[in-house]
């Protein structure tokens, strides 16, 4: 028991660290861009060097960098992420707007790709001479061969020019499924070969001794065996998700976080796109820890 | 009990079982017939490659998981005397899957992987209930809970939220049969159950296996290699080689008058582990007369090697693991010391704690006046020479990617004894001298027998003249037949080389054959130490006494009269 909140404990105290490392990486990055937002305000409405001057003043660009970063973590820690000079608006504003489009977005894209793998490699066990072991390497070979953002404009062509099917403005559907059947095609192969392994298991000789059907083998003795395989690639994957929702929110116009992150880019608000980036960080450091506390959690070896 | 009738419940004719690989098929039973009859316990005895697993698994066509595929022959069986034979070869699936587990099941030999470790062993037992007698969860469980204290695990309540590696070896084969027989099998098959385990879980397993069968009056299938767990349990043997059956009879004419030579030869083998000893071990150093005038070639004083306990978090270990506590021995030059004991009991550590290939705690090893511990590694590696090890397993402790020349040769390279002509004359001289012919030797270890590897690691071992030779487990991992020739050959080397053995072994009726003197340890102690035949007809300690108790005698007339003079056990029909 003890042992689980030092788990627990120890990995909280890392992520936080390094989301704290991240936080700093990413405030000098932003600052790499040539050019900062008052340049760009300055082209469009042509302000006046004073007038430039004060503008930084208000906005604290006039400071040292080590200030303004400063500055920034401590307003952080206290919640406040910022005024968006571009949009003219809280950051926090701005980020919990976006927010619930791309969690979405990208827990529907991993429902989806968990269970097209699961049940694909499921189906190749059971059915060893069906389509499904060819399938479970078409799926592979289409998530290495395939970037999503090309994948997402064949979709575009075809379900949405072609044949008409579904609107592209304000989609759903078509980005989670082409997001998910990537995020399958990374785990199908492995958990296949993991579960064919997991059938020589002598244990598995024992099921069929007690006369159980293939089915009830499969899902009851073999897979849970594998889990591991698929919680520990799913880490990985969750993380790509965050970038592969970016892609998808740009090409479908969907207002999520990865939209607002290249408008804030575009537009050198460095508010908005250090908190964007913060949240990125932060969100995959976060799965990674989870994954890791599950997959301790979920052997039953360290059950006791 | 009512006794074995000429009713059988299972009858196998001519059964050719097969497995096929890309170039080529192996025939693995080779169109054998043999009939189970109701109420008996029969016998498939044999050693590794015979193909007694392999029938095993083929009844209830379980080889075909294994890629192994029944060519020709019938399975006949009838669950009870009034049922129409059905034919297992040519059952469908849903024929096979209500009989296995219910009708017919099987307990296999390693209960470690044989259970799910994803599972509690409550669930893995109510799972076969439920599927075949379509009881709810409840009774299931509860069904549980009575199969589990049935088979005497302590604590059955408690015991069914267990995982299987929370439990003992014993424990484990405990639920493999609680499982089996969770909806009361007409036959149970039971294959190499025991193996796996320590001689005293494994006496507590035959009794259990004995007194389930008489309580249910199932019939049992017993596969083994150990003659003398055929002669406590089964009722007729059938003998397999190489795939086919050499002898059947009942289990006292067998051991009273083998017909085969090959049963004649697996009895010899079992039988050397009874109370006499091979001629060849008669001590001939005649240093072995207690307290010998010549100074022990080995001192061994208050060794005390422990290993650190995994805690739970990120603190360092704090506690440690005694293997070896306290242990002091002394041996004689050209004697022979045997260390038995069972999985635990620190003999192994013992052993290298010696060579010092673990670090000692504490203690004083002397080798010839020499104090081992106190040696740096220079000295070490030269002192090193006149001590050297046989593992148990002669496969794993040979290098696959050099050939057998080039593993004996090793030694005498390393320490610049011997190169070119004269090197060659010294490899082929040794490998001459353990049975392997000079041609063999630029092969690589997979084209050598089990038996075969063992005489080259041996070799390996001559290959410095060493004074000490310390042998763990060093015929534990070969059939019966075999063992006897290495041992064969140990002896006759010890007897012309002077040399001195250090006999580690679970087995006390291997170790009796040959040993001059036995020490026994028990959880890191030596509890017993003495000449070879005082400790076994006279042991002086209870736990010693255990060990030798359990040993499967070779002999049906002798374990069955030991049963009817134990309180509470099972008669058997003489």
């Amino acid at each position: 028991m003890t042992g689980r909140f030092v788990l627990i404990g120890t990995t909280v105290l890392r992520s936080a660290f390094l989301v704290l490392g991240m936080a700093v990486l990413i405030f000098f990055l932003v600052r790499i861009i040539p050019g900062d937002v008052v340049d760009l305000v300055s082209i469009e409405g042509g302000l006046t060097e004073e007038a430039q001057q004060q503008l930084r003043q208000e906005l604290g660009l006039d400071r040292s960098k080590p200030e303004q970063l400063l500055i920034w973590l401590t307003n952080m820690a206290e919640g406040d992420l910022g005024l968006s000079v571009r949009f003219q608006r809280p950051v926090a504003d701005l980020v919990t707007r976006a927010l619930p489009t791309t969690l979405a977005l990208a827990s529907l894209s991993f429902v989806i790709g968990l269970a097209l793998a699961i049940g694909i490699a499921v189906a190749a066990v059971i059915w060893p001479r069906s389509a499904f072991p060819a399938l479970v390497n078409a799926v592979n070979v289409w998530s290495i061969a395939m970037p999503t953002f090309c994948a997402g404009i064949l979709g575009i062509l075809l379900f949405v020019l072609w044949l008409g099917w579904m609107p592209l403005l304000g989609n759903m559907v078509l980005p989670s499924l082409i997001i998910g059947l990537d995020v399958a095609g990374q785990i199908v192969k492995p958990l296949h070969e993991d579960l064919k392994e997991a059938a020589t298991a002598p244990y598995i000789r024992t099921a069929h001794a007690k006369g159980l059907d293939r089915a009830t083998i499969v899902w009851r003795h073999i897979l849970p065996n594998s889990l591991s395989v698929v919680i520990a690639l799913s880490g990985l994957i969750a993380t790509g998700l965050v970038g592969g929702t970016i892609t998808m929110e740009v090409l479908f116009g969907l207002p999520g976080i990865g939209k607002l992150a290249l408008d804030s880019v575009l537009g050198r608000d460095y508010p908005t796109i250090q908190a964007v980036a913060v949240l990125l960080a932060g969100s995959v450091v976060a799965i990674n820890a989870v994954m890791g506390i599950v997959a301790r959690l979920f052997d039953p070896k360290l059950k006791t | 009990m009512t006794g074995t009738s000429d009713d059988p419940i299972l009858t196998a004719e001519n059964l050719r079982v097969t497995f096929a690989d890309r170039d080529r098929t192996t025939v693995a039973v080779d169109g054998i017939s043999f009939s189970v009859r109701r109420g008996e316990t029969l016998s498939i005895v044999g050693e590794s490659g015979s193909g007694k697993s392999v029938t095993a698994l083929a009844l209830l066509r379980l080889v075909e998981l294994g890629g192994g595929r029944i060519e020709t022959g019938t399975i006949l069986f009838k669950e009870t005397p009034d049922t129409p034979p059905l034919d297992l070869v040519r059952a469908d699936r849903q024929t096979l899957r209500d009989l296995r587990g219910r009708a017919v099941s099987m307990v296999f030999q390693e209960p470690m992987s044989s259970l799910n470790p994803a599972h509690t062993v409550g669930d893995q037992i109510a799972e076969v209930v439920r599927k075949h007698e379509g009881v709810d969860k409840a009774e299931a469980r509860r069904r549980a809970v009575a199969l589990l204290q049935r088979v005497h695990l302590p604590d059955a309540d408690r015991r069914i939220k267990s995982y299987p590696h929370e439990l003992s070896g014993g424990m484990q084969q405990r639920v493999m049969i609680a499982m089996a027989l969770a909806c009361k099998p007409a036959l149970l098959i039971a294959d190499e159950p025991t193996t796996a385990l320590d001689v005293t879980i494994q006496a507590g397993i035959l009794d259990l296996i004995r007194d389930l069968k008489a309580e249910t009056g199932m019939s049992v299938l017993f596969i083994t290699h150990d003659m003398g767990v055929v002669a406590e349990l089964a009722d007729r043997v059938v003998v397999m080689r190489h795939g086919r059956i050499v002898e059947e009879n009942d289990v006292a004419a067998l051991f009273r008058a083998p017909q085969h030579p090959y049963t004649r030869q697996l009895l010899a083998a079992a039988t050397m582990s009874g109370a006499r000893r091979l001629p060849a071990a008669v001590s001939t150093a005649g240093v072995v007369e207690a307290g010998g005038t010549k100074a022990p070639l080995l001192e061994v004083r208050d060794l005390v090697t422990q290993y650190p306990v995994k805690t739970a978090g990120f603190k360092r270990a704090k506690t440690h693991f005694r293997a070896v506590d306290g242990v002091s021995l002394d041996i004689h030059p050209g004697e022979i010391l045997a260390i038995v004991g069972e999985s635990g009991s620190g003999k192994s550590t013992l052993g290298k704690s010696i060579l010092r290939l673990v670090e000692p705690a504490s203690g004083e090893i002397r080798l010839a006046g020499t104090d081992i511990l106190g040696l740096k590694r220079p000295d070490l590696r030269r002192l090193r020479r006149h001590m050297q090890m046989v593992f148990q397993d002669p496969f794993g402790s040979l290098n696959p990617r050099r050939t057998a020349f080039s593993q004996i040769a090793e030694p005498l390279v390393i320490h610049g004894i011997a190169k070119g002509a004269d090197l060659a004359n010294r490899v082929e001289g040794l490998a001459k001298r353990v049975g392997i012919p000079s041609d063999m030797l630029s092969r690589y270890p997979h084209a050598f027998s089990g038996g075969q590897r063992q005489r080259l690691c041996i070799a390996r071992a001559l290959a410095l003249s060493p004074k000490l030779i310390v042998a763990d487990e060093a015929v534990s991992a070969l059939d019966a037949s075999i063992r006897a020739q290495v041992l064969e050959l140990m002896l006759e080397l010890q007897r012309e080389m002077g040399l001195t053995y250090l006999f580690i072994s679970h087995d006390i009726g291997v170790v009796r054959q040959i040993s001059d003197r036995i020490g026994v340890m028990y959880r890191g102690k030596l509890v017993e130490l003495g000449e070879t035949e005082a400790v076994c007809s006279a042991p002086a300690d209870a736990y010693t006494r255990k060990l030798l108790e359990a040993v499967p005698v070779a002999d049906p007339a002798a374990s069955r009269r030991m049963r009817r003079a134990a309180p509470g056990a099972v008669g058997l029909p003489a």
